[in-house]
């Protein structure tokens, strides 16, 4: 639409001096000039369209209320808009009321009308007068692109001014209009199409169109083969309902008053967001559930009211939600009677296992939504969890570290945790398994902005102990509003192993100290050989069985399959000096331990 | 206890009496201050319970340990006991126990004073001594070993006969830098490859620990605790004639403080039967 700040053609001032009009530049480029008897608006393509923005002020000393301003003729080609209903215009030129006026030629060729006033004056006596502001007249001339649009049956050429009218439509039914282009020109043209809402309280719009998102490709020359897009009014709530439909540079109205039909029409529908934000969804918009990090959820919490004003109470056979990621919570018992003045309320939670857009609806009975919502990723690269080490047994500390694919952008904490499953009989934990940063299984871990690997305390090698029991450790790294990273190693059972042996000859007794653990908690029976101080045998294979008291102590003990065993074994006749060494293995349910030794 | 088995032979045919228990390793004071007693294995370390909440220093072997506490310096006996309390008035003494109550000795570096057991009692012998002291240990019936860090972070070694605190002789510790201990018969100081571990027979191990800020405190008689503050990191090496290892120290569980200290019972003597 354009907009023409016009050389203006003066005559007769206004028969009326109670009103002054101005010309107003909206973009403060160009001083206000009086509206003369007659106004000219320049030559404007057909279907196109032409607007100037007026000012009245009251020149009296008495108040004047503005009736109303409106053409006398030639309604559909100039139209005027803007102006409020009994608008008072204080004395004295003190406020203004300001409207536009707009020419939209619908044909080749000049073509004019006269805009006139009706104001009632409160000088002395009320009176109302009604007078001509001023002739405006405009050419119209072939349009390049020509709109109209075809509703039940019926085609018209589609106006700036009055645009698509879908009158009456049931809540739970739509209606369809059928735009047609036709390029005038030689030359092939790309038409941009969008609908815009025109309520900034509520951004659901009752009409979607199904042009491509690209524009509408209109051929040259295409008469005989318009370029159609449609526009279809779906209304998801009673009474007048208005949007936009632009097509290229022009703008029209949509209007549609969706009303009730079916009982089921009457029932109020809207929903709340998590930031208590309340709107009252059109059937033709689906439901935004916005964009929830992949593995979190958004939840909108849905009313349905019967108005009061409701002849009938509503029975709802299903409220039912379909769509991947999306789910209904807290429905009532179903058939579910609202009665006039009652509502019912219910939750839709949509929680996306993965990026990406996900659609689905929801129907209420017959009413139907659409749903949609998109799963995003936080904003930090994917992670892994990394190993110094790909074998694992007892007794370690290993290094883990989480590493980032790439810089990750932002600065974010997560928490890195282990999780110690037994794999012995009867052998709930060991505690031995744990971060040493924390000693215990939990840590917080930061990833800086541009960093490539997270770290605890400055550390991105995180230490942790594989503890003497067999069994699994599953790390888990979570970043809030992201999926969990897993990771497992396997802690397999092992023969025993003697860390440390000592003996010692205390007469009568030869007393053999063995440190080690035993992540099997089966260990008892033990073999040892004494040696002279030349090494030579002097008992062997000498059998002991202490399985009763490792069964003992392993019921127990809070330290894993770790374990001091100490051995007096009783001699006589002051042989103890006679003995050099001893070397002993253990057993368990995985085997025999390597042959270790002592010198006493 | 039990008797589990017969052996014959040479050996007498009795009983053989064996005991299983968790291994300890011996009395640590972590970074939060506290002693706590720390069992497990090497690399395999599980913090046990709180002995003393707030202490400067300690110095534990498997017979006792030696801990410094405001003001006070405590023998603590095999049992766990306080055996004798001595009122140093020291911020921060250097202590060292590493064998019987008669191994106990501390330097008070504010009193330039050598602090020793006697069997009784402490005993203070002043000594004049400059420079900052690393460790100290007893290493005769009667002298005094002193790890001395000097002012351009050479390390030397000084003698200090007892009990009339006379310095009787002060060697260099060739290569090391800012820090030195002993540990049985190792010598630990650090050089610019990390920590190295000298062998009496002058052999030399390095252990892959850089920092030089580096405090040494026994745990017990084969365990010592290596920290850092710059690092905030912690070690623990377990040394002796057969074994060198060297692993993480878990930091103290948060929930271990108690609400009092309690006195735990020491690692067994080795050889003692149960």
């Amino acid at each position: 639409m354009k907009l023409a700040l016009l050389s203006l053609l003066f005559a007769a001032t206004l028969g009326a001096q109670d009103l002054s009009f101005v010309i107003h530049d909206p973009t403060g480029q160009t001083a206000d000039q009086p509206l003369g008897s007659t106004c000219s608006f320049p030559s404007v393509s057909v279907g196109d369209a032409s607007q100037l923005v007026l000012r009245v002020t009251n020149t009296t000393n008495a108040p004047i209320q503005i009736n109303t301003i409106y053409f006398a003729s030639n309604t559909t080609v100039f139209a005027v808009t803007g102006t409020f209903q009994n608008f008072a215009l204080s004395p004295s030129g003190a406020n203004f009321e300001e409207f536009s006026v707009y020419f939209s030629p619908a044909a080749v060729g000049p073509i004019s009308a006269n805009l006139q006033i009706e104001y009632t004056t409160q000088a002395g006596t009320t009176q109302t007068e009604t007078v001509p502001v001023s002739t405006f007249s405009g050419t119209g001339t072939p349009a390049q692109l020509t709109a109209t649009y075809a509703l039940g049956g019926n085609s018209s050429p589609l106006a700036v001014v009055t645009g698509v009218n879908f009158l009456n439509v049931s809540t739970s039914s739509t209606a369809v209009a059928t735009i047609s282009l036709v390029n005038d020109t030689g030359a092939s043209l790309t038409v941009p199409v969008s609908i815009a809402s025109t309520n900034i309280l509520n951004p659901a719009i009752a009409f979607v169109t199904n042009a491509p998102a690209g524009g509408v490709v209109v051929p040259p020359n295409n008469a005989d083969s318009p370029a159609q897009f449609t526009v279809t009014f779906a209304p998801g709530q009673t009474g007048l309902t208005t949007a936009t439909l632009q097509i290229g540079t022009n703008s029209y109205p949509l209007v549609g008053t969706g009303v009730v039909v079916a009982d089921i029409d009457a029932l109020q529908i809207s929903y709340v967001d998590s930031t208590g934000v309340r709107t009252s969804p059109q059937a033709a918009s689906s439901i935004s559930f916005g964009q929830p990090v992949e593995g979190t959820s958004a939840a909108l919490t849905f009313t349905v009211t019967n108005p009061i004003t409701s002849f009938n109470a509503v029975t709802l056979s299903t409220i039912s939600v379909t769509g991947t990621g999306f789910t209904a919570m807290g429905l009532p018992n179903m058939p579910a009677s609202i009665a006039p003045g009652t509502s019912i309320s219910f939750i839709v939670t949509f929680a996306p296992s993965q990026s990406g857009t996900f659609t689905g609806s929801l129907s209420i009975g017959t009413r139907v939504f659409g749903l949609t919502g998109i799963g995003a990723d936080l904003p930090i690269p994917t992670a892994s969890l990394v190993f110094d080490t790909t074998n694992f047994t007892s007794q370690q500390q290993p290094h883990i570290s989480v590493q980032f694919a790439s810089p990750s952008t932002i600065t974010a904490i997560g928490t890195l945790t282990m999780q110690f499953t037994s794999s012995v009989v009867n052998v709930q934990d060991d505690p031995a398994v744990k971060f040493l940063a924390t000693s215990g299984r939990s840590l917080q871990v930061t990833v800086a902005s541009g960093a490539t690997s997270a770290t605890y305390n400055g550390q991105s090698q995180l230490t942790f102990q594989t503890g003497t029991t067999a069994g699994t450790i599953l790390f888990t790294l979570t970043f809030p509003d992201k999926q969990p990273i897993t990771q497992q190693i396997t802690i397999v059972p092992a023969p025993v192993q003697i860390t440390q042996m000592t003996a010692v000859a205390q007469d009568p007794f030869l007393v053999v100290t063995m440190t080690g653990y035993d992540n099997t908690y089966s260990t008892g029976p033990m073999t040892f050989n004494f040696y002279d101080t030349t090494g030579k045998v002097i008992a062997s294979n000498m059998a002991v069985n202490a399985t009763s008291n490792f069964q003992q102590y392993f019921s127990t003990t809070s330290s894993g399959g770790a374990f001091s065993i100490q051995l007096s074994f009783p001699t006589s006749g002051g042989a103890t000096s006679s003995v050099g060494s001893v070397s002993a293995t253990m057993s368990n349910s995985v085997g025999t331990s390597t042959l270790t030794q002592a010198n006493f | 206890m039990k008797r589990v088995y017969c052996i014959a032979g040479l050996l007498a045919c009795a009983g053989v009496l064996s005991a299983v228990s968790t291994p300890k390793v011996g009395m640590v004071r972590c970074r939060d201050g506290a002693v706590y007693a720390l069992y497990g294995l090497h690399a395999n370390f599980v913090t046990g319970e709180r002995a003393f909440s707030l202490a400067q220093a300690a110095s534990f072997s498997d017979q006792g340990g030696l801990v410094a506490s405001d003001g006070r310096l405590m023998l603590i006996g095999p049992d766990g006991s306080v055996q004798s309390t001595y009122f140093e008035g020291e911020g921060s003494p250097v202590l060292n126990m590493d064998g019987g109550a008669s191994s106990a000795i501390a330097w008070l570096p504010r009193q330039s004073e050598l602090l020793t057991w006697n069997g009784a009692q402490f005993t203070a012998i002043p000594v004049g001594l400059a420079g900052l002291v690393d460790a100290v240990r007893i290493a005769g019936v009667d002298s005094a070993e002193l790890f001395v860090t000097e002012s351009d972070n050479s390390v030397v070694e000084v003698t200090v006969s007892l009990p009339d605190g006379v310095v009787t002789n002060i060697s260099g510790v060739p290569g090391a830098s800012g820090v030195a201990f002993e540990q049985q018969s190792f010598l630990l100081f650090h050089d610019a490859n990390g920590l190295e571990v000298q062998a009496p027979n002058g052999s030399m191990r390095t252990l892959p620990i850089t920092q030089s800020d580096l405090r040494f405190e026994r745990i017990g008689t084969d365990w010592v605790h290596i920290s850092s503050a710059s690092a905030q990191r912690d070690w623990v090496l377990h040394l002796n004639a057969t074994v060198l290892e060297v692993s993480e120290l878990p930091e103290p569980p948060d929930n271990s403080p108690l609400s009092k200290p309690r006195p735990i019972s020491m690692p067994r003597t080795p050889g003692a039967a149960q």
